[in-house]
């Protein structure tokens, strides 16, 4: 009775599909069918909200929503009865996070590279990323294959955007359902969504990641100075959208883990709650997310299995990787068990069937079903603030729901209709009959067994034979009728056609020959759940296996390094001060700072660690003052002759492997740079290598800003066949300064005339403008004696010095004038020869350098020499005969000095932070390697924890490889490694290269 | 003062005038034939082949060696004797597949002759292209590079390399062995996109296979071009007739191969050639030391002074990999890639001995061994008797910054000029400052 009545109610619908719902403007083009359907979904087992057990209760629904929820509710006149009785009823899925219904993305390459100017049209703000008039209402198109898709997963309403550019404008919400656009809109502007790709966009800028969150950070500066000024010398529609959106929910997606951390700066800065589009990463730091208040939207995008059969291509795949794929499945689980909020989402999956499958991984993976719900219905729902509308079952809400055939998360479970807006659609379809199990097929004379099983909507069979020669059936079943092909041993085709009488189905078959022949399907034993459910529940049953480390690569540790009090026994203590060389001294390090020296030193605490240094040297921790190591996507804001407004500081990669590569050479403190591609480059940001740490917490605190400079053939674009922005010249270089340092001492002068509030506050400007007022200090890439002078010469006569030119190749040439100014000098001991520029380097250059006087410092520019600056320094020795206790300097106090940090490290001396290493042999001697290297008295690296780590790392990607072989032996499909993470920044983000080291053991 | 300058000043103004000129001209004079039978006494001898003799002595004449021992009395009748006390005596270093005298200065197109056009180029010879004059050379006589292998680098088969001494009038003077190897660019298993400070993750090369079929199809038609050239009266390929060499055994071939399984896959190509290649750059060659031990293939590791090849490898991979090797009995010699970093080979070798390698044995890595890949083991590569008297004293450990000083250096016997345009330039500058040394 219930299949009929069922078949009836779809058929209706089918018919009424396109009439529903009130059509109050659109002209009709016939007769109308006005829709005011009733539904009294009857005896179902109801969930209403995530938290509630199944109650066993009648639904109402009317007009799209739901009229009254409740056991035995009377039945309005006109209403059409569903017995639902033994199905679930959930409430429907929300997804924040989609782009269903917009339109392709326009292709950037289409359009050109290499545009300084914008090229759309209208009267839009100057960058081509930020689409603030991109308004997802308009672009929005029903698509019928896409809105099935979507409720074939159980989503009656999703955000969708319009997923192209910095700022993509609003998000609309719509339903799901088949109907027209203006009936499918629940609102038109949902939210405002932000990313830090600029998109389609042909335009250079921004050209790095640090690009765009300049842009942002100024776009935010821009909106508010635009909202605040009465008469606004110029339209901007960018801006007005803009303006529109900040009332939005703001909704920001990121790339990875560490974009997030960044995206939350800007929110923080900016007083803002973004709604963050996670990664999937979200695992590797829960105590951080949780610090910073989170709020997800999580993908459940978790990685295939990959190849490993071939050692040396499973040598290619990460620990990183490797560990990914075994805990991704456990992120949603790890984020509830600290607490976070989160969504889930559907976007980033290919196949929409991942859905599903990949949250029972993850609920199997201890994600409580209870969260996994209010993930996808009241959280949602009350984050977009439509709980009164959606996200439960109660009356006045709209009629979104899912009916299952159990419990939604057992694997075993079937979607059988989404209703969205008071309208079923059928997804698994009601199936009162479960055909699926083992039968007797007899057949004349002929008997076998046969399993039938279902997958999706369609039947499949298989007979179960001994004899090799295949016998193969194919049956389709619809409601109670059979039809099918038996082919027998000898190939031969009969056809089949029955009916369904009891639990027997009866019916004929028109043999090969024409003859009819009865045959009869018999159920025999039933069958139990399928393999591919079973080896689902093997995938994640890994729990109790896996560790976070910290960072979330190799040599990262489970737990953070912790700060010991340590004496030092009986070293050669080189204190880079007036001390000298101390013989047989002892230090003590006591809360991280560098408590006494001497010799005999009490032993102050039973606590203290003693290291007995016998035979060995300490010196301070290196420091680079030319650095790019651990930096996000972009080294170089290439686009324009000054980008003063990017800052290495938000970008930096805590997880860069360099990082612990260069402790074990004994470096604890760099200046991470930008690139030496425009006159005026970026700010740079000091950091010690807190191996371990978040982005902020590497960062020298307290330590002054500097900005990077660059003249010569890298700013003029030398390495290029040909060069389109100014300057080309030497000549030209000077002018773009006196030009920015003209318009920064304007700017200045403007805000103290008028006021900051009346001043559109400028970051390119307001960043040169903190040089003139000696705030931020310059790292000025140089090699040729004309060059550097030119920049003396430009800095005294707008009052400043000039702090540091690094390279300076040729500063030995113009070493008194540097000295007369007040320059440092960072340098590189004996590079040369890899471009015009640099034809007359000597690697004597530090050595008379520090013979004028002048501050000097040997850097490294490079991840690998990094490793080994004590020897970089020894050369100072080797090519102009420093004392070794100078050249020692050359790469501790003296880039200290040039950094300003040298209060703080630089030398052993009471009361300076305990940056210390312990060397096996002479510190300046090349056979010489770390014992042991101490940020802030806190032992990042120790050469025989290295050996330990490093057999770690070996024993869990043994292990891994392992769990990955036995899954794919049980049949678990495997696909080659891809890495996801650069491929998703290469599609978006312009990749400059930096000419400077071409040649240069370019890797 | 019109009249009046007086001859002090005159000539103080005449030896200033020499002074600059000699600084400016950068006019280094290359050396010219050992005239008289020379001595070295009462220095440290570092051998090459692990020994060292304390307290030897050295005698050569003609630019060989005709005496090694502890006699500081020996061959009597050598005129110059030089008395070494308390200083260092090394071979030569040998710089194997180098860009010195093809590069000079990198992004300068107009200085570069090192990489041609095109993907088979095995006629390419650098002897012809070899510049005596480039300013780099001096640079790293300073540093004890008396020897180098200068291979061309472009597209698949690259060309062939030559070895020279380090100092000559022109590349026929200066050559000791031309056209000695060919050089082959084996195809990249993975490619590796990015630049230095932001390498991306590698990615299979989908295009192996082709680049590898091509390969050895070129060789395969190269031997059978030598086989039947005179028998069928082919016409003249120049390319075939450069490979002529790997057949008859006159030729060495070096390969450029990073990767374990392509290391192993290039043995195996070139045994079914019947070709038994050096593998140059070999970064993985740790990976699989008992596989080249056991086919006895000679390894030229390209710069200790590298990053890992993987995130996940020990940090100190590149400086403990040359004692593995040794350990395994892989013959390897160690390199240093590039041209004016060549000056730093010692160095390279030197960051070793903390790893695992003794101080001979590093030295052997730069001298003796890089002679025996080279084939030229009986002339060079050591301080022993008949051998080149290619050599250089040093005050202190020449594989260590702090000690290395060389304070004179023979090649084939003849002195050597030590100065260089960085001394120079140095001088320079010293004087305008009145910065005394």
């Amino acid at each position: 009775m219930l299949s009929i009545r069922i078949s009836a109610f779809c058929f209706f619908l089918l018919l009424g599909s396109g009439l529903t719902m009130a059509q109050l403007t659109f002209p009709y083009n016939g007769v109308r069918h006005p829709d005011q359907s009733c539904y009294l979904l009857t005896h179902a087992k109801l969930i209403s909200d995530p938290g509630s057990q199944p109650v066993e209760s009648d639904l109402l629904v009317r007009d799209g929503r739901i009229l009254e929820v409740g056991k035995d509710l009377k039945k309005p006149a006109d209403a059409l009865v569903i017995d639902v009785k033994g199905s679930y009823i959930y409430p429907g899925f929300i997804d924040l996070f989609s782009s269903y219904g917009m339109p392709p993305l326009p292709d950037r390459r289409a359009q050109g590279r290499g545009q300084a100017e914008r090229s759309r049209e209208g009267v839009f703000g100057w960058n081509d990323a930020l689409r603030t008039e991109q308004n997802a209402a308009e672009l929005f198109k029903v698509r019928p294959d896409a809105a099935k898709a979507l409720r074939e997963n159980g989503f009656t309403l999703v955000n969708t955007h319009m997923p192209d550019g910095i700022s993509r404008g609003n998000s609309t919400l719509v339903f799901s359902g088949d109907g027209k656009e203006h009936e499918m809109m629940l609102r038109e502007r949902m939210a405002h969504h932000l990313s830090f790709q600029k998109g389609s966009s042909a335009q250079d800028y921004p050209g790095s990641l640090m690009g765009a969150i300049a842009l942002i950070r100024q776009t935010y500066l821009d909106g508010r100075y635009y909202e605040s000024v009465i008469r606004p010398k110029e339209k901007n529609l960018s801006l007005e959208y803009w303006n529109q959106l900040q009332k939005l929910p703001q909704i920001f997606s990121v790339e990875d883990r560490l974009d997030l951390y960044r995206a939350d700066g800007i929110a923080r800065e900016f007083g803002q709650i973004y709604l963050m589009r996670s990664s999937g990463q979200e695992y590797q730091n829960p105590e951080h997310l949780k610090k910073i208040q989170a709020k997800l939207i999580v993908p459940l995008k978790f990685p295939n299995l990959y190849e490993v059969e071939d050692p040396y291509e499973a040598a290619q795949i990460d620990l990183t990787d490797l560990k990914h794929w075994e805990m991704a499945p456990s992120n949603p689980a790890i984020l509830e068990k600290n607490g976070i909020a989160f969504c889930l989402t559907a976007d980033g999956l290919k196949d929409g069937k991942e859905f599903w499958s990949n949250l029972r991984k993850a609920v199997s993976a201890g994600l409580s079903k209870t969260r996994a719900l209010e993930a996808l219905t009241t959280l949602p729902a009350a984050w977009m603030g439509i709980s009164g509308e959606a996200g439960s079952l109660a009356p006045g809400k709209w009629a979104n729901f899912v009916i299952t055939n159990g419990d939604l998360f057992s694997d075993s479970t079937r979607i059988l209709e989404t209703w969205v807006k008071g309208q079923a659609y059928a997804v698994y379809g009601f199936d009162p009959q479960n055909f699926t199990g083992r039968y007797q097929l007899a057949f004349g004379t002929d008997s076998m067994l046969v399993d039938i099983r279902k997958t999706e909507n369609k039947y499949e069979a298989k007979v179960i034979s001994e004899d090799s020669t295949p016998v193969s059936l194919q049956i389709k079943i619809e409601k109670d009728y059979l039809s099918g092909r038996y082919k027998d041993k000898e190939q031969r085709i009969s056809l089949l056609s029955a009916g369904l009488f009891g639990k027997v189905w009866k019916g004929k078959a028109m043999l090969s020959d024409g003859k009819e022949l009865p045959f009869t399907l018999t159920p025999a034993v039933s069958e139990s759940s399928t393999g591919s459910e079973k080896k689902i529940r093997e995938e994640v049953q890994i729990k109790d296996t896996f560790a976070i480390i910290y960072p979330f690569t190799a040599y990262g540790r489970s737990e953070k390094p912790v700060r010991k009090n340590i004496l030092f026994r009986n070293a050669t203590v080189w204190t880079c001060e007036k001390e000298g060389i101390l013989e047989q001294s002892d230090v003590w390090v006591l809360n991280g700072k560098i408590e006494k020296i001497g010799k005999n030193l009490k032993v102050p605490d039973p606590q203290t660690q003693i290291v007995d240094a016998t035979g060995k040297h300490l010196t301070p921790g290196l420091i680079d003052e030319h650095s790019h190591i651990a930096i996000s996507r972009g080294v170089n804001e290439c686009t324009e002759a000054s980008t003063a407004e990017v800052r290495i500081g938000d970008v930096i990669n805590s997880e860069d492997i360099n990082i612990y590569r260069q402790l074990a050479g004994g470096l604890t403190t760099a200046q991470l740079l930008h690139g030496s591609c425009n006159p005026i480059g970026g700010q740079s940001a000091i950091i010690k290598l807190r191996w371990g740490s978040t982005p902020e917490e590497m960062k020298f605190e307290g330590a002054d800003g500097f900005i990077k400079f660059a003249l010569g053939e890298n700013v003029k674009r030398s390495g290029g066949q040909s060069n389109q922005r100014f300057p080309d010249t030497r000549m030209g270089v000077e002018q773009v300064y006196m030009d920015y340092f003209t318009r920064a001492r304007k700017y200045l002068d403007d805000i103290k005339s008028k006021g900051m509030a009346n001043v559109r506050r400028d970051l390119d400007l307001e960043a040169i403008g903190e040089i003139l007022e000696k705030k931020r200090f310059i790292t000025c890439h140089s090699y040729v004696q004309s060059e550097i002078n030119m920049l003396m010469k430009v800095a005294e006569r707008f009052n400043f010095r000039v702090n540091t030119f690094t390279h300076i190749l040729e500063g030995y040439k113009v070493a008194d004038k540097m000295k007369a100014h007040g320059a440092g000098g960072s340098s590189f001991s004996d590079w040369w020869a890899y471009k015009f520029e640099v034809y007359e380097a000597i690697p004597y250059n530090g050595a008379i350098l520090h013979r004028q006087g002048v501050t000097t410092a040997f850097n490294s520019d490079d991840a690998e020499m990094a490793r080994r600056l004590n020897q970089e320094a020894a050369k100072a020795v080797k090519y102009g005969g420093l004392s070794e206790e100078e050249a020692l300097k050359f790469v501790t106090l003296n880039p200290a000095k040039l950094l300003h940090i040298d209060h703080r490290v630089g030398s052993i001396k009471t009361g300076k932070d305990a940056d210390l290493v312990l060397w096996d042999q002479h510190p300046l001697s090349v056979y010489s390697k770390p014992d042991m290297t101490l940020v802030d008295g806190i032992k990042y690296f120790d050469s025989g924890e290295q050996d330990s780590l490093h057999r770690m790392i070996e024993a869990e990607r043994a292990r891994i490889i392992q769990k990955m072989m036995k899954l794919k032996e049980s049949g678990v499909k495997s696909s080659p490694f891809k890495s996801q993470r650069r491929r998703l920044y290469h599609c978006d983000t312009v990749e400059e290269e930096e000419e400077d080291h071409q040649g240069h053991g370019h890797r | 003062m019109k009249n009046g300058i007086s001859t002090i000043p005159k000539i103080f103004f005449t030896v200033i005038l020499f002074f600059l000129i000699a600084v400016i001209s950068n006019a280094q004079l290359p050396s010219f034939p050992q005239k008289n039978k020379s001595a070295i006494v009462h220095a440290r001898i570092h051998v090459g082949n692990g020994d060292i003799i304390e307290d030897g002595t050295v005698v050569f004449e003609k630019g060989k060696i005709l005496y090694v021992g502890t006699d500081a009395l020996a061959h009597p009748d050598a005129k110059d004797r030089l008395d070494a006390r308390g200083a260092e005596l090394y071979p030569g270093f040998i710089a194997l597949g180098t860009g010195v005298g093809l590069e000079e200065i990198s992004q300068v197109k107009a200085t570069l002759d090192i990489r041609e056009l095109g993907r088979y180029n095995p006629n390419l010879r650098t002897l012809i292209a070899y510049n005596t004059d480039s300013r780099v050379i001096p640079t790293l006589r300073s540093n004890g590079v008396l020897t180098a292998q200068v291979a061309p680098e472009g597209g698949v088969i690259s060309g062939q390399s030559s070895v020279f001494k380090m100092d000559g009038w022109n590349w026929e003077d200066a050559v000791l062995e031309a056209d000695e190897a060919i050089w082959l660019n084996w195809p990249q298993m993975q490619n590796q996109g990015g630049w230095w400070a932001e390498p991306e993750r590698s990615s299979p090369n989908d295009q192996y296979r082709a680049e590898l079929d091509g390969l050895v199809d070129y060789f395969r038609k190269a031997r059978a071009y030598h086989e039947g050239r005179e028998a069928e009266k082919l016409e003249i390929h120049l390319g075939y007739e450069a490979m002529k060499g790997l057949w008859t055994g006159k030729k060495k071939l070096f390969v450029r191969v990073g990767e374990a399984k392509a290391m192993m896959q290039c043995v195996q190509v070139c045994e079914s050639l019947g070709l038994k290649p050096v593998l140059f750059g070999a970064a993985d060659a740790w990976k699989i030391a008992d596989f080249l031990k056991e086919k006895s293939i000679p390894v030229v590791l390209q710069k200790t002074h590298s990053l890992p090849s993987r995130t996940d490898e020990d940090v100190w991979q590149t400086y403990k990999t040359p004692a593995i090797l040794k350990k395994a009995g892989v013959l390897f010699a160690i390199s240093q890639s590039g041209f004016w970093e060549q000056r730093n080979l010692a160095f390279q070798a030197g960051h070793t001995i903390g790893h695992g390698m003794s101080k001979e044995e590093a030295l052997q890595s730069i001298t003796l061994d890089a002679a025996r890949i080279l084939g030229l083991e009986n002339r060079m590569g050591s301080i022993e008797k008949g051998k080149d008297a290619t050599f250089f004293i040093s005050s202190g450990d020449a594989l260590d910054m702090r000690g290395q000083n060389l304070t004179k250096a023979y090649i084939l016997g003849a002195e050597t000029d030590l100065n260089d345009m960085h001394k120079q330039l140095y001088k320079k500058y010293q004087t305008k400052y009145g910065q005394s040394n």
